[in-house]
Parts: C-alpha cells; sequence; structure tokens
C-alpha cells in the first residue's frame, strides 16, 4: 500500500503568451508523494496552479522544470516515446468539470467505450469491461440511454465509468462536481469513495467546497503555484487564519470551533474536519462540565 | 408588499409528446419588495422555468404572474374590457382604444426585460464586447439611454461589482473567472432592473469569489433598495444573504418564508434531497446527545452565540446535562 504512485520533485510549469517573452510561471516547484491507495484532496484559489497541477499529471501539459515520477516512469529525464504516453495516459485517469463536454457518444454503453476502444482493447473483454465499469459507477440500466438526457450527476458517473473502463491506477477529479445539485454531487462522490475503498484506485480530487476535501484521507492546498500546506484534514482545517488569507475558508463545523476557542472555550481535540468529530469535541466539553 | 406574484402558475415541457414534463403545477407565491429571496430546490424542482416566467422569456401555461400588480402576459382581450373605462381609453372608437391599448401592452413586454434583468449562470460565457466597459454598456445602449447617462451608469455597476476603472478598456476575455463573472452582473446591474434574478451566481467559484459575488449583490440591493431573486443550491449561502426563502420541489411550493421559518422545516428538506446547513445538522447531532441547543441555529455566529451562553449558564451553576 505504501508504493509511491506519483512523485514529484521542484515540479513547475510556466505558460508563455504567443510571443514568447512573458513567461507566467503556474505551478512553482512543488515536492509531493502520492501513494497508491489514497484519497487526496487539493485546495487553492481560481489561479491558484491546481488545474496545472492535474494537467501536469495526466500529461496533458509537459513540465518546464523539476522531476515527475508516475508509476515508476520519468518523466522528465528523456523524451517520452509515444508508447510510454499510451501507458501513463491510462494510468492517470481524468474527469472535467463540465458533464456535458465530456461525453461523444450517443448511448451510454458506447461512450463508456470509447476510451478502452481506442487503446486497443479486443472483445470480447471490451464488452466485459464497459459492463463493469458500468456496474462499478451503478448505471448499468442506463446502459442502452441516450447520455443528453440524464442528471449531470448521472452525467458525470458515465464519464467515470469511462475513465474506469480504462482501468486506471489514479483518477483526477478536476471540480467534477461544481455544476451539479446536491444529490448529484452525492452521487458522485459516493462513487469517488467506493472507487477509492473497494477498487483501491489513487484519488486526486480537486476541489472548492472545503466540505469535500474533509473526506479525503490527505489535504493539499496549493497558493501561487507552491506548496502552501500538507496534511489530513484536521490538520489542515486547524490553519484556519492561513487559509482565509489565500481566499480559502474551512468547513462551518471547523469554523464553529475555532470561534468557540477564539471566545475562550477550552474545546479539546483536533477532530475539526467533519461535522462527527466537532460533536464529539463539543459533547465532551460539556460532559466534563458536569463532573467537574 | 409583494413585487412579483405568482398567481396559480402552472407549465408544461413538451406538452402532448412522450416526454411531458409539468415543471410548475398551480404554484401561488409572492416575491417581496425590496429585500433578498432565495429560491431552492434540487434539478428539475421547476425553480429554472420560475425564473424564466419572470422576465417573459416563458409564457405560463395557465395562471398569471403579476409585477406591480400587472400581468405581464396580459393580452388585450384580457385587459380590454377594464381599460376602456380609463380615460385615456374611453373617448376614443373602438377600434382605435384597440390599437392603442396592443401598442401598450407591446411596449410593455419591450420594458419587461429592462425591469426584470435576468443574470443566468455561467454569465461569463456571454461576454462578446471588444471591451469591459462596452460590454458592460450593451444593456443601457439597447435601453435608449444618452451616451452620458451609459456612462454613468456603467461606472456605477463596475463599483457594485468590485471591478477597478482600469479594467473597463481591457478585453474581457483577458480577464479571470470570477472578475469576468463579475462583469456580466454589472452588465444587468447597469440597466437597473427593479427586480434582479440571478440563478447559481457562485457557481464554480472559489470561497473568496462566492464572498465577492454574494456582497457585491447585498451591497447593490441595500443602496438600490430593489428586490433581488437569488436561486441557489448552498443552503449556507442562502442562510448567510437571504432574508426570505423560497423552497420548491416538484414544481410545487414547498415551504416559503422567512429564513428562520424555512430551516424549521429540515426534516422535509432532507426528504426532497437538499442540504441543510452542516452547521444546523451539527447542533441537530448535539440535541439528540441531549443538549439543548435552540433549534433555529443556521449560521456559524448563531451557533457560536448559542454554545457559548450554554456554556456559560452550565459553568455557572452545574447542574444536570437538562
Amino acid at each position: 500500500m505504501s508504493e509511491i504512485l506519483i512523485h514529484t520533485e521542484n515540479l513547475s510549469f510556466s505558460y508563455t503568451d504567443e510571443t514568447g517573452a512573458d513567461e507566467h510561471p503556474a505551478l512553482d516547484g512543488i515536492t509531493v508523494d502520492i501513494k497508491k491507495g489514497e484519497y487526496v484532496a487539493v485546495l487553492g484559489h481560481n489561479g491558484s496552479g491546481k488545474s496545472t497541477f492535474a494537467k501536469l499529471l495526466n500529461l496533458i501539459l509537459e513540465p518546464t522544470g523539476g522531476r515527475l515520477v508516475i508509476d515508476g516512469i520519468d518523466l522528465t529525464d528523456h523524451e517520452i516515446s509515444d508508447e510510454e504516453l499510451l501507458r501513463l495516459r491510462r494510468t492517470v485517469g481524468m474527469v472535467f468539470q463540465n458533464p456535458d463536454n465530456q461525453l461523444v457518444a450517443t448511448i451510454v454503453e458506447e461512450d463508456v467505450a470509447f476510451g478502452p476502444e481506442n487503446l486497443g482493447v479486443p472483445q470480447p473483454e471490451l464488452r466485459q469491461r464497459v459492463d463493469d465499469a458500468l456496474e462499478a459507477v451503478g448505471m448499468t440500466s442506463y446502459a442502452k440511454h441516450e447520455p443528453h438526457r440524464l442528471s449531470g450527476g448521472q452525467k458525470q458517473r458515465v464519464a467515470i465509468a469511462g475513465v474506469i473502463a480504462m482501468m486506471p491506477k489514479c483518477i483526477i477529479f478536476d471540480e467534477s462536481t461544481a455544476m451539479l445539485d446536491p444529490s448529484g454531487r452525492k452521487e458522485v462522490l459516493d462513487t469517488i469513495r467506493m472507487l477509492n475503498r473497494e477498487h483501491g484506485i489513487t484519488v486526486l480530487n480537486i476541489t472548492h467546497y472545503m466540505n469535500e476535501a474533509a473526506m479525503a484521507d490527505r489535504v493539499l492546498v496549493i497558493n501561487d503555484g507552491k506548496l502552501l500546506l500538507d496534511g489530513t484534514p484536521d490538520e489542515v482545517f486547524a490553519q484556519r487564519e492561513l487559509l482565509c488569507e489565500v481566499g480559502l475558508d474551512v468547513p462551518q463545523c471547523a469554523a464553529l470551533i475555532h470561534e468557540l476557542r477564539a471566545a475562550g472555550l477550552p474545546v479539546k481535540g483536533d477532530r475539526i474536519a467533519t461535522t462527527e468529530g466537532c460533536v464529539e469535541m463539543l459533547a465532551e466539553l460539556f460532559e466534563n462540565l458536569e463532573t467537574r | 408588499m409583494n413585487k412579483i406574484f405568482l398567481e396559480n402558475v402552472s407549465y408544461i415541457y413538451g406538452e402532448g409528446t412522450p416526454f411531458e414534463q409539468k415543471a410548475l403545477d398551480g404554484v401561488s407565491v409572492g416575491i417581496p419588495e425590496g429585500c433578498i429571496t432565495g429560491i431552492i430546490g434540487h434539478t428539475g424542482s421547476g425553480k429554472s422555468t420560475m425564473m424564466q416566467l419572470l422576465n417573459g422569456l416563458a409564457v405560463p401555461k395557465s395562471g398569471r404572474i403579476l409585477l406591480d400588480g400587472d400581468d405581464i402576459n396580459a393580452r388585450l382581450e384580457d385587459v380590454f374590457d377594464d381599460w376602456r373605462t380609463l380615460p385615456e381609453y374611453c373617448e376614443l372608437s373602438k377600434r382605435a382604444a384597440k390599437k392603442r391599448i396592443r401598442r401598450e401592452l407591446a411596449e410593455r413586454r419591450r420594458k419587461l426585460c429592462f425591469r426584470v434583468g435576468l443574470v443566468m449562470q455561467y454569465p461569463e460565457y456571454q461576454l462578446f464586447e471588444e471591451t469591459v466597459f462596452k460590454d458592460i454598456a450593451y444593456g443601457p445602449t439597447n435601453m435608449g439611454l444618452s451616451e452620458e447617462e451609459i456612462r454613468e451608469r456603467v461606472l456605477e455597476a463596475a463599483r457594485f461589482t468590485g471591478l477597478s476603472e482600469d479594467l473597463l478598456e481591457k478585453s474581457p476575455f483577458d480577464l479571470s473567472g470570477g472578475q469576468k463573472r463579475r462583469v456580466a452582473l454589472a452588465g444587468v446591474i447597469a440597466m437597473r432592473p427593479e427586480v434582479l434574478v440571478l440563478d447559481e451566481p457562485a457557481a464554480g467559484l472559489d470561497p473568496r469569489g462566492r464572498d465577492f459575488i454574494f456582497e457585491g449583490i447585498r451591497n447593490y440591493q441595500k443602496c438600490a433598495g430593489n428586490t433581488v431573486l437569488i436561486v441557489s443550491h448552498s443552503m449556507e449561502d442562502m442562510a448567510r444573504y437571504c432574508d426570505n426563502m423560497i423552497v420548491m420541489a416538484d414544481g410545487k411550493i414547498l415551504a416559503e418564508g422567512d429564513v428562520e421559518t424555512v430551516f424549521s422545516y429540515v426534516d422535509e428538506l432532507s426528504t426532497v434531497g437538499l442540504d441543510i446547513p452542516q452547521i444546523t445538522h451539527l447542533v441537530q447531532l448535539l440535541r439528540k446527545k441531549g443538549l439543548l441547543l435552540p433549534e433555529n441555529l443556521y449560521t456559524v455566529e448563531s451557533a457560536t452565540e448559542a454554545i457559548l451562553a450554554k456554556y456559560r449558564q452550565k459553568s455557572g451553576k452545574g447542574g444536570s446535562l437538562q
């Protein structure tokens, strides 16, 4: 389990304008190790570099500096062959923000087959993969439906199935819940958690929702292209002032604990990222008061 | 006082086809004047349909929508008998009166989209002009205002939305996502609509961007004193920024009233797939554990105060968990 899937060292990327003169660093020296099977949330305000980070891991963009090793292949010490590129794209799948921009076929199962078919997966394995992927996201009964008649949450689950059918080791979700309503968001988040827990898929969830980040094992906070914080949700959300400074926030439950402490209440414990943790801490506070 | 009143309004999509769907089903509800009203409901609950009805983009299948008491979709035959008795029409021949009334109704319809300004979801995709200034000026220009008046309104709208003046001569496509969103909002505010309707104004923005947009909307509402309607999924934001709320489910009104009243229907909200604010959920769990906090806590501030008060009360005189 502790095997490292993604290793970056001083990873950097700069955008250049059309004249090539004006360099704008988007990512500036990120060093991080992501283990196989981890569920990592990535936070950062708009323009912080978190999407650039994701695009580098899927080789949509090529690093302009530093080292990047994915699944044992160093992508920065040599020209990458087409074969390696294909293998890497298969290793790291990506689900984007807008469900309407990712579906290509007119029938759900054909859409899911699009990826693996392009990888050259032969029949009957292709059939099997598509069926398995649809089952994994709970969309089997929609296999013959038209994608454009599905709800946003269902569309995203089809998009996820399309990625799963390529059997990636890691899936990056780039604000995949941003355009969904609460029930659609829950569908997708439940699916993400299940893929991580039951199928052992490494998950990187880039999000603006602090409550989503609280569900991860680990939270990375990126600001101005640099890694600002790296820790468990409890550790990261303990840094409320720092997060607010960089335009982020903490979940409401964590904000409550911070406020109570600021007002002088001796709330003990550090499980501030989740509602359950906060409830326990507060219940304990009042119990201690009783027995005093 | 209601600025808008929906009277038994129904709307059906794809009527007579196999995909027929009732989007609004006999809805009667008032939108109070001079405050911020939030509309919440899951996807397909009818809230977006309702928005489109308000400025005439869609016409109800049955029922009426009253803006300041006037039916916005009134036809000649609906109003003729009433209006004929008015001094301006009573002396005309029947034919001339009909002609005048028809023209008046058409003029009202044209002005409706200036009176009720709609900010769609992801409005930044609708920017198209060469400069930010021109884009914001598009609405006022179509209203036929003078150049001076247009300039004044553009600058005012830019101020409300926190766009600095040096941005005005830039191309809107060179701005960040959050800035583009604010340009689109300014374009509608510049028409000084009596009713400003926003569909998910903060979708896809980071926390600071969200606060910026909502603060801008609230400032504008306070200064202009007009009516604002916000459609959103975020209960946290609604609790923070709205005076009133309307909850929709399956094309009907599930609950309406001030924020406190609406959040007291917590169980009903959960059954239609809506989230309650996390803080309200936390307070519920504490209550289940026997800590008697007030039920109506839906912001971090109010929960902090209530828990502090409880703690002081208990540490003061001890006593049992009740």
